[in-house]
């Protein structure tokens, strides 16, 4: 038997350029939707706990700690929560995507479709990215009503809140393709995060740590965002300000061409 | 051969009889406790070493922030003022995290029915969550309260009172857990009950600040809330004063946990949202 030649040709696959921009977006908005889909968790609930650690901090210390670095002590910390907050939010987006698609098996989808390891970066990072700038306004806001900051340098403010949530993205990454269960990450964010966004600087300046301990900070990449991202807001810095811009790039580059490599390689994604 | 008919005389053994169970299932409700723990200890490195990370990490900024002017509270130096406010406010989260978890895990994956389905009665059952979130609470809080103590040389005035208190704290937290648990019906609810009521009492309390550094208009927050007596209880335990009177706290903390036990063996009686 013959069938009649069709009229109308086959349906055609969709030609791609040299990037895939339409599965670029939406890998980028399925990662962007998943924390808006649950925005008490990711959005308002870190607003409370910075408004809360900024309450007790200020309660606690207010009267016997009256200016750090030329300001009052609540201007000096609003400006290390709200990085706490980002860096915080923009890692646990990340990690927590990707290992939950990996224990729940549905990782195939975003390693099946046409989406080259650049792509499948950008895509991913660019999600925590988002979490971590909209966490940051959103607290940012929810801050000034209670401290009025003042912002010194626009530059720095958006030069190291997007490295910062950047860099925190691309390690969720590195840190949940590594992770093979839930306690895993946990640890990685107990033992790893948690330590690096309390110690350096957040809540102190750096002169208050005894000289031996000075240079450790010197080598601390979340130092250099909080001190430059403070700087943004009261004009203030404890290191230099170049070497901190060269630092976060240099780290970001680092950690970019390592997720790429394990997306590329398929270390612990593809058997 | 035998006949084909004959019946071969084999003595059966007697079937097995249903164990007898008194007034108490004792080995039912010690059986259900178990598990919680079980799943506990397993993740210690979560529910103990997590807790003991942040809670030295609190104390440790707390100090440093200070420095010098390490400003004494109440005449006690600020480490041993705070040292343990941090403890039992891991008391606390410990126990609510504990029971809220270990009841939505089971309704999620079905697995509250083995529960529900075991001759264990509403109360046995409700005791058994609530039990063995209040003994995690204590330990995770004990043992960081411990290290924190000995690293800060806090001094402990009156031990019995500050066990008092820790068990206290650590029921009153396991029945709001387990509360907390029956109510919700996905993690997202598990986790605004956390950030929206468990996280502002604790750290409004008086954890971290005396009542004298709140501004006197403000200060009824703080004694409007429960927490505050049970880290002040707690607290005198260890520097041998407090701001709360105990004839105020332990009349009010013993009030409130009846209140919610009652809340607690009632909801699991008639299955809220256990029970189609």
């Amino acid at each position: 038997m013959q069938l009649p030649p069709s009229e109308s040709s086959p349906p055609q696959a969709r030609v791609m350029g040299l990037v895939n921009w339409r599965g670029l977006w939406t890998l980028y908005e399925k990662e962007v939707r998943r924390f808006l889909n649950v925005f008490t968790q990711t959005l308002l609930a870190p607003m409370v706990t910075t408004l809360l650690f900024l309450a007790i901090f200020t309660l606690a210390l207010g009267r016997s700690v009256q200016q750090v670095a030329g300001v009052s002590y609540a201007e000096f910390l609003a400006p290390g929560l709200i990085m706490m907050a980002m860096v915080q939010n923009a890692f646990a987006n990340t990690s927590s995507s990707i290992v939950i698609a990996k224990v729940q098996g549905n990782i195939v989808d975003m390693l099946m479709p046409p989406l080259s390891p650049t792509e499948l970066t950008l895509g991913i990072a660019g999600g925590g990215l988002s979490r971590g700038l909209m966490v940051g306004l959103v607290v940012g806001l929810a801050m000034w009503v209670f401290v009025p900051v003042a912002i010194h340098d626009p530059v720095f403010v958006l030069f190291h809140a997007a490295n910062a949530s950047l860099m925190l993205a691309l390690l969720g990454m590195v840190g949940g393709i590594w992770a093979e269960k839930f306690d895993h990450i946990a640890a990685v964010t107990n033992f790893v995060i948690t330590p690096l966004s309390f110690l350096s600087g957040t809540f102190y300046s750096i002169e208050r740590l005894p000289e031996d301990w000075h240079f450790i900070a010197l080598f601390n990449p979340f130092f250099y965002m909080i001190d430059g991202f403070r700087y943004g807001f009261i004009g203030h810095a404890d290191g230099s300000l170049t070497v901190g811009m060269m630092v976060v790039l240099g780290v970001n580059v680092g950690l970019w061409i390592l997720t790429h490599r394990m997306l590329a390689t398929g270390y612990r994604l593809k058997a | 051969m035998d006949s084909v008919g004959a019946t071969p005389s084999v003595k059966l053994p007697a079937p097995p009889r249903p164990r007898p169970i008194g007034a108490v299932n004792w080995s039912g409700f010690w059986t259900h406790c178990k598990r919680g723990l079980i799943l506990y200890f397993h993740y210690a490195a979560i529910t103990i070493g997590g807790p003991m990370v942040s809670g030295l990490l609190l104390l440790a900024v707390f100090s440093i922030s200070l420095g010098e002017s390490g400003s004494a509270v109440e005449g006690v130096p600020f480490t041993h003022y705070v040292v343990p406010g941090i403890g039992m406010l891991f008391v606390i989260y410990q126990s609510f995290q504990q029971a809220a978890f270990l009841i939505l895990d089971d309704k999620l994956e079905g697995m509250i029915a083995d529960t529900l389905m075991a001759p264990l009665s509403p109360l046995e059952i409700m005791l058994g969550y609530a039990l063995q979130a209040a003994i995690t609470g204590i330990v995770t809080g004990g043992v960081l309260t411990l290290v924190m103590a000995l690293l800060t040389g806090t001094p402990l005035a009156a031990p019995w009172n500050a066990a008092l208190y820790a068990v206290l704290g650590s029921v009153f937290f396991a029945l709001v857990g387990t509360l907390a648990g029956l109510w919700a019906e996905k993690w997202e609810h598990y986790s605004a009950a956390e950030t929206f009521l468990i996280l502002p009492l604790g750290m409004l309390s008086g954890a971290f600040f005396s009542l004298a550094s709140v501004p006197e208009e403000t200060q009824w927050l703080l004694f409007g809330n429960p927490v505050f007596y049970i880290i002040e209880g707690f607290r005198s335990g260890f520097i041998g004063q407090s701001a709360a009177s105990a004839s105020v706290g332990i009349p009010l903390l013993l009030c409130l946990i009846l209140l919610l036990w009652a809340l607690a063996w009632r909801l699991f009686a008639i299955g809220y949202k256990l029970r189609p």
